[in-house]
């Protein structure tokens, strides 16, 4: 059995501008920045590879100097499904991901670059547009009203922002 | 039995179709037309899309017009989207109970069991307001249950759940940023609250810049990228209006929103320096440095994309990855600069004309 992964669609969108990946995920409502190995990881994951030949790629372009890159990217990998970006792609034949060198931003392609482990940067204060939720009573005609807090404020999340 | 009761208890029993509920509400409106003393049409054009704003008496109009006006056209036969605005306490017309349960409202105001087949509904719970529309009769309805519950936010950027949904599927694409420019092209100004993005726009009012918002404004990729102005008002803190002269001498006429900033409308205090749009030539992403000189230096789109995408695409999930996808190809194709701005105001815009003379 292989494992491959792919980005959770629709409730996860990404874009990938200048070696940096931007990741929104709008079920949750957090979003993500990627950069150097990690976005590398993630382009890889795109290509549909298994974690296995993930952590070959990476090694054949980093010096990993003692790090176990086995546990790093699949520590890494954990952390995206843990995010619900990716989701596992059981298959029972592997399908044929495209194996071309992953971009080493201009670096010849025999030096090695020093090792970072991937980072997911992850950002949370969308969150409140999804689920702080009004306190709100419901009128004689059925329709809710807004129950004010014993602070008399709410942030209101249908405003346009810069006024909320 | 207050009569309404009777009316949601039937509606529980049976659930009414979201276009039966349409429907019912196209009646109400015109029993409020009806029992109102005038009938007063507004019509507004953004970016060849025609729009009607039909209100029953004159309640609601200097809330919710004033922040539009450098979008009217005359009146036209044949309009793209017609909106009945009404409220019951100046029409004396109620309003029918929701035939939603409470626990559909989402958060963001949205009744997704009644967003299908080509109707869009949405109720801001902290005002008591429902909007509806029907896309394939090019309908929609605002209501209010009074017209005074209008708040100072709603009147600065008027309807923004009704621009959003209909001018989203038409490619445009609600962003919170500014935009300044000239009409063969301009900037997108994109940064978070306190960036100093509202104080790089209003600089640029005593230059040759014309202004498409403040700190929102409509965008988008097809054919080529685009920027389209919304609304005409502009904020600033009340610390910070002495920096601006030009903007100082009409102090008498700023109002204070709940949040203590100033609200102005920008084409009441500077007639003819609001644009309707522009293609895009550049992003500036504005840094306040608090140094004397503004520089440019070349700026990230991927931070770009990650400043201006969230607050649209997570606002309003169902639209989120179209919306996603257009701010991305924005970023990609258009030159991307961060701009650091100085205390000396007038190099703002000579650095913003700069960026759009050699992009």
């Amino acid at each position: 059995m292989i494992v491959q992964y792919r980005m959770n669609e629709p409730s996860v969108a990404s874009e990938t501008i200048d070696g940096e990946v931007v990741i929104i995920n709008l079920e949750t409502g957090t979003y993500f920045s990627l950069t150097f190995v990690a976005s590398q990881i993630w382009e890889l994951l795109g290509r549909g590879m298994t974690a296995k030949q993930i952590v070959d790629q990476i090694d054949s372009k980093y010096n990993s100097n003692g790090v176990d890159l086995t546990h790093t990217v699949e520590t890494f990998i954990d952390s995206l499904i843990e995010e619900k970006l990716i989701v596992e792609a059981i298959d029972s034949e592997q399908s044929d991901p495209e194996l071309n060198p992953i971009s080493t931003d201009g670096h010849a392609s025999t030096d090695k670059l020093p090792f970072t482990a991937p980072v997911l940067s992850k950002f949370t204060d969308m969150q409140e547009l999804l689920f702080l939720d009004p306190i709100h009573e419901v009128d004689e005609s059925g329709w809710p009203n807004m129950k004010e807090q014993a602070d008399g404020r709410q942030a209101d999340s249908t405003r346009a922002p810069e006024d909320a | 039995m207050h009569p309404d009761r009777t009316i949601r208890a039937s509606v529980d029993e049976i659930r009414v179709s979201p276009q039966d509920y349409f429907y019912s509400l196209s009646r109400r409106v015109l029993d409020a037309e009806k029992r109102s003393d005038e009938i007063i049409e507004r019509y507004y054009e953004i970016r060849g899309h025609l729009i009607r704003f039909r209100f029953s008496g004159t309640a609601l109009v200097p809330r919710l017009t004033p922040a539009l006006a450098h979008l009217s056209v005359p009146p036209a036969q044949r309009v793209d989207l017609s909106v009945s605005l009404w409220d019951s306490v100046s029409t004396g017309v109620s309003m029918l109970p929701p035939p939603w349960n409470d626990d559909e409202l989402r958060v963001n105001g949205e009744i997704p069991s009644f967003i299908s087949a080509g109707l869009y509904t949405h109720y801001n719970v902290y005002h008591n307001a429902l909007t509806i529309f029907d896309e394939k009769g090019e309908n929609g309805i605002f209501w209010i249950k009074n017209a005074e519950d209008v708040p100072d936010h709603e009147t600065a950027s008027p309807l923004f759940a009704l621009f959003h949904s209909w001018l989203s599927k038409r490619g445009l694409v609600h962003v919170h940023a500014g935009a300044v420019g000239l009409p063969d092209g301009g900037a997108l100004l994109v940064g978070d609250c306190g960036s100093g993005k509202s104080n790089t726009g209003l600089s640029c009012l005593d230059s040759e810049l014309f202004y498409a918002g403040d700190d929102r404004c409509l965008v988008g990729s097809r054919p080529e990228p685009f920027v389209q102005s919304i609304y005409s008002t502009a904020k600033t803190h009340p610390e910070d209006i002495d920096r601006f002269p030009f903007l100082a001498r009409h102090r008498e006429k700023l109002s204070y929103l709940e949040n203590g900033k100033l609200l102005f409308f920008l084409d009441v205090l500077f007639p003819g320096k609001m644009i309707t749009g522009f293609p895009l030539r550049v992003i500036i992403m504005p840094r306040v440095t608090g140094l004397r000189d503004t520089t440019v230096e070349a700026g990230s789109p991927a931070r770009g994309l990650l400043t201006l995408a969230p607050d649209t695409s997570i606002r309003w999930p169902s639209t989120g990855p179209t919306t996603f996808s257009t701010l991305s190809t924005l970023f990609r194709t258009v030159p991307c600069y961060q701009l650091n701005v100085g205390t000396d105001i007038s190099q703002i815009p000579e650095a913003i004309l700069e960026l759009l003379k050699n992009p």
